[in-house]
């Protein structure tokens, strides 16, 4: 089993969804790979792969940019 | 300007709720019907625009047994101009991405400049609906609006995040609108309105018609949630309740372990 | 000698006084009947309504309120002054008519005369102390008027006019007695029947017999052109009361008291509904106006007034009034206030008290109505919900209707669903079924049935609110499709009697429904359970119990229901410490007029003011009959700090407690 997790961060902060998220992975014993635009700072541990899109070109708040980038990333 | 309102005639949340024989969904007895609170917003704020462009037209939508058209013309008494009923006695079971299918199929090729819809829908909550109606339509959609303009094609919305924050997003029209609380305070219908929306246009389709995708989730089982215990209060002195608290942590909890 | 007098004496009986006489009354009448020709035409603008039919009984309604002045001494002080000064002034009037008719018709075409011997002294007495007792009334209210002026009381132009005109008229009358008798009568027994015109003429008699005769002469025709004015200027100033308001006794609401104008909601034609402007008033709601005397009497016992809210009956009476003179297109709902319109909670003390049988509820609710039904407007968000919260459960509260008979579950109560073999209908109501503090009352009422042996049934789930609050709102499209509803489940199940604890159920099924079909015997809850008393079926121990009784609106004012609830008070034990503004004075709790949804944003709180007045009696209960008013009591203790000595009861609760 193969789990995409898409995080969000706003404001150099990830919101609280996003650690339940990781949560939920572990407890599912899944593989998974996450998807973030932002920081790799903003990140708890994390083991599994990480595609990071740059907030400065991908933007906070832009669902079409962000609608693509997580195509490509489940393409990938 | 054509515009396209989604209502749900939904149980009032006052109602006594029971699990139905399936134990896949509610009880219908006892229980007293109404329109979906986030739809009224969208049919007010659909009655609005129509009020402020002058020249639309407004098209309620409702999937249902016959008994929605009750909420459908209370849509009609607060403006929309007609009523498009799609006759599904079994719509309750239906999952987003068939309500979702069969309004996206409805308004295929009626060039719809603005859809309106609920955010979510008060007793299946899903969310999904009005944000699906917008992919199959290859429309833009915002969702959980709280606040709409619209000038000359361009809709400017307000929407509301988590933590109080607010994103303004601006659209171009076509595009589909869910509505959040907050957005508008829905009219009263007066009575020369609702005298008017005995008269309107009231039309039922078979939902056969307009079902054109498949059911991709089902409804495993609903339950009421776990009553979980109450709290305890602790009485006494405030040595006594230190000793009581101590007890407790130690019997019930690994704390002090 | 025969006692009389020469009618006409000094200013002659010829022509030259006759014919200007005559002339100038018939001026005088004619202008006054023009005077009113006009206001009728204003009145006209008017819709019709019918208030000629029964003429008996309106006839009756007039001449006991007219003659007897019945509701103006309702409050003697200043209604006794005005009923003097109206009976003297009848009297007088009907004097001097007399004379006339002797003089110009009797003596002039038949030789007969009846101002003579005893009945002329009679005639002369009675006439000389009416006069002087219109003056005196009249002194008392010019002085409470202009020295001792109650709060509220407005003064115009036309009383000071109307205070001057009288007093001139009544006192050349008696200068023109006196210079007459100083003349003709000094000496003689007939001085001794006109003790006042005397006094004048001891004061006159120093002046010498011919200057006696020029004063005479000119006060009389000073007298006569005052009187002449005085016909003139009746339709122009507040005289024309003398007119209006006995005419308005005549075009009275004849009943049932109190029932509002049915809409008719089935009629395709109309497009408006309540009114907005004149045109959609009636005609009698314009005639008010003009038969209103700014006795503020309404305005006094006005709860809304008294708290601080922009309401006044009088005030509004009298805006449709001038509106309907100066500026008949204009929006009424503006001109008087949206606050004002909402302030009402048809509490009808103004009704109940006006000495000039103006209907002030019925104009509010019509201007209502079109707030609702044409703007869907409400005095709060929170009103509006409550109406849809109706419209789905069937209950201002928001409840779902499901659950509403399960209080009585444990009673082993029917529902009329499951069983129809029961004595009477219990019509609980919205408050009495879902809030905790009136389901006791319910409780206790059930209690007390079931110790009488009555069988009760209810409508359980199937009954819904009577419409009530909705209806006084404005809301008459969700009064009637609630009444229409109940109406046909009541009757479907061949129920002979219905009883109620709600006063505005009461009400609203007693009076409302009859106009919509609705004829089954409906009763109070305090009637129902005198004669259960009465008739020695319900025996209750009489137990020690000082309190204080309010008398709700709808079950006093509304209905004349002031006794039956005091008895029972009586069989309980009860010593009733009665408030000063009791029975029909009784001051509104605050929840009527659908005023229950509203949130009270103005002024003071009503219901803290009658519990303070409650409070102020000393007893440790405030015994009602209402579920309105025990809501706003138990909510007003807290406000005015009495919640521990004072405690809201309803009676059939005390009952309850005490069944033998």
């Amino acid at each position: 089993m193969k789990i995409l997790l898409i995080a969000e961060s706003r404001e150099g902060k990830l919101l609280g969804g996003s650690y339940e998220l990781v949560a939920f992975a572990t407890k599912m014993n899944a593989e998974s790979v996450m998807f973030l635009v932002g920081e790799e700072s903003v990140l708890p541990k994390y083991n599994g792969k990480l595609y990071l899109a740059d907030v400065k070109s991908a933007g906070e708040y832009n669902p079409e940019v962000h609608k693509q980038l997580i195509l490509d990333t489940v393409a990938k | 300007m054509k515009i396209l309102v989604c209502i749900k005639q939904v149980p009032d949340m006052e109602s006594k709720f029971k699990v139905d024989a399936g134990g896949t969904w509610y009880a219908r007895t006892d229980l007293a019907w109404r329109m979906n609170e986030y739809d009224e917003y969208a049919v007010e704020q659909a009655v609005q625009l129509k009020e402020q462009v002058k020249d639309a037209d407004v098209t309620v939508l409702c999937i249902g047994s016959d008994q929605v058209k009750e909420t459908m013309k209370k849509a009609l008494a607060m403006g929309c101009d007609r009523g498009a009923h799609i006759a599904d006695d079994a719509a309750f079971g239906k999952e987003p991405f068939e309500i979702a299918g069969i309004i996206a199929e409805f308004a295929k090729g009626k060039s719809f400049d603005l859809i309106f819809t609920g955010m979510q829908s008060q007793d299946r909550a899903s969310g999904q609906v009005g944000v699906l109606i917008a992919e199959m339509l290859d429309m833009p959609s915002i969702s959980t609006v709280v606040h709409f303009a619209y000038d000359n094609g361009t809709v400017l919305a307000k929407r509301e995040l988590e933590g109080g924050v607010k994103a303004c997003v601006k659209v171009q029209a076509p595009v589909v609108i869910t509505c959040q609380l907050g957005m508008n305070t829905p009219r009263y219908p007066t009575l020369p309105n609702i005298m008017k929306a005995k008269k309107k246009e009231l039309l039922s389709l078979p939902v056969q018609d307009l079902l054109k995708v498949a059911a991709r989730q089902q409804t495993a089982k609903i339950y009421f949630p776990e009553k979980k215990g109450g709290g305890t209060v602790l009485e006494g002195d405030v040595a006594e309740m230190a000793d009581k608290l101590i007890r407790i942590l130690k019997e019930k909890t690994g704390v002090l372990a | 000698m025969e006692f009389s007098r020469e009618i006409y004496w000094n200013v002659g009986h010829g022509a030259w006084t006759l014919v200007p006489m005559y002339l100038l009354a018939i001026v005088a009448i004619g202008l006054l009947v023009k005077g009113f020709l006009r206001r009728v035409e204003v009145y006209k603008q008017g819709l019709p309504l019918n208030r000629m039919d029964q003429p008996g009984r309106r006839l009756a309604i007039m001449l006991e309120n007219v003659l007897l002045q019945k509701k103006v001494t309702g409050v003697p002080w200043p209604g006794l002054l005005h009923g003097f000064f109206f009976w003297g002034f009848g009297l007088l009037v009907i004097g001097t008519t007399l004379i006339v008719i002797q003089a110009d018709f009797t003596d002039l075409l038949f030789d007969v005369k009846f101002l003579k011997g005893t009945f002329y002294k009679l005639f002369s007495i009675v006439l000389d102390l009416a006069g002087l007792v219109c003056i005196v009334m009249l002194g008392g209210l010019l002085v409470r008027r202009y020295f001792f002026a109650p709060e509220g009381l407005e003064t115009k132009k036309d009383d000071a006019i109307m205070h001057g005109l009288l007093f001139v008229i009544l006192i050349t009358g008696f200068i023109i007695e006196g210079a007459r008798m100083a003349v003709t009568e000094m000496g003689t027994p007939l001085a001794a029947w006109s003790p006042v015109g005397l006094v004048v003429a001891n004061i006159l008699s120093g002046l010498g017999e011919a200057p006696l005769l020029v004063l005479h002469k000119m006060t009389w025709w000073f007298h006569l052109l005052l009187v002449m004015s005085f016909f003139i200027i009746i339709p122009l100033t507040k005289f024309r009361h003398i007119l209006t308001t006995s005419s308005n006794y005549f075009f009275s609401d004849l009943g049932p008291k109190g029932k509002l104008v049915n809409l008719d909601l089935e009629n395709e034609e109309s497009e408006t509904f309540g009114a907005t402007s004149l045109k959609e008033m009636t005609w009698k709601d314009i005639f008010d106006a003009d038969a209103c005397t700014l006795c503020k009497r309404c305005q006094d016992r006005c709860p809304a007034f008294a708290t601080g809210k922009p309401l006044s009956p009088m005030k509004v009476v009298n805006q449709l009034g001038e509106a309907a003179f100066t500026d008949p297109e204009v929006n009424l709902i503006e001109l008087i206030g949206k606050d004002v319109l909402w302030a009402c909670t048809t509490c009808r003390a103004c009704q109940e008290i006006c000495p000039a049988a103006i209907e002030h509820v019925g104009k509010i609710i019509e201007l209502r109505r079109s707030m609702v039904l044409m703007e869907g407007e409400f005095p709060g968000e929170e009103v509006m919900a409550a109406m849809e919260a109706t419209e789905v459960n069937g209950n201002p509260l928001g409840i779902g209707y499901a659950e509403r008979g399960d209080w009585a579950a444990e009673l082993g109560i029917p529902s009329l669903a499951e069983d129809t073999a029961v004595d009477v209908l219990y019509f609980v109501g919205c408050y009495a079924s879902f809030d905790k503090r009136n389901i006791a009352v319910a409780k206790s009422f059930i209690k007390l049935c079931q110790a009488a042996g009555v069988k009760v049934g209810i409508l359980g789930k199937e009954e819904k609110c009577c419409g009530e609050p909705m209806r006084k709102i404005g809301n008459e499209y969700l009064y009637q499709s609630l009444a229409v509803d109940q109406i046909e489940l009541i009757k479907s199940y061949g129920m002979k009697k219905i009883v109620t604890t709600c006063p505005h159920c009461f009400n609203t099924l007693n009076k409302d429904y009859r106009d919509l079909g609705f004829d089954i015997p409906v009763q109070s809850y305090t009637e129902f359970l005198a004669a259960l008393i009465g008739s020695g079926k319900l025996r209750i121990d009489a137990r020690e119990l000082s309190c204080t009784y309010h008398d709700s609106c709808y079950l006093g004012r509304h209905n004349d229901i002031y006794e039956a609830p005091r008895q029972l008070i009586a069989a309980a034990g009860g010593r009733l410490i009665e408030m000063d503004k009791n029975r029909a004075e009784a001051f509104c709790c605050s929840a009527g007029g659908g005023r229950i949804l509203a949130e009270e944003k103005i002024g003071e709180r009503i219901n803290v003011r009658r519990v303070e007045m409650a409070a102020a009696t000393g007893a440790p209960v405030l015994l009602s009959n209402c579920p309105f008013c025990l809501t706003m009591f138990e909510d007003g203790v807290k406000g005015a700090g009495v919640e521990e000595s004072l405690r809201p009861k309803d009676i059939a609760e005390i009952l309850a407690e005490r069944i033998r």
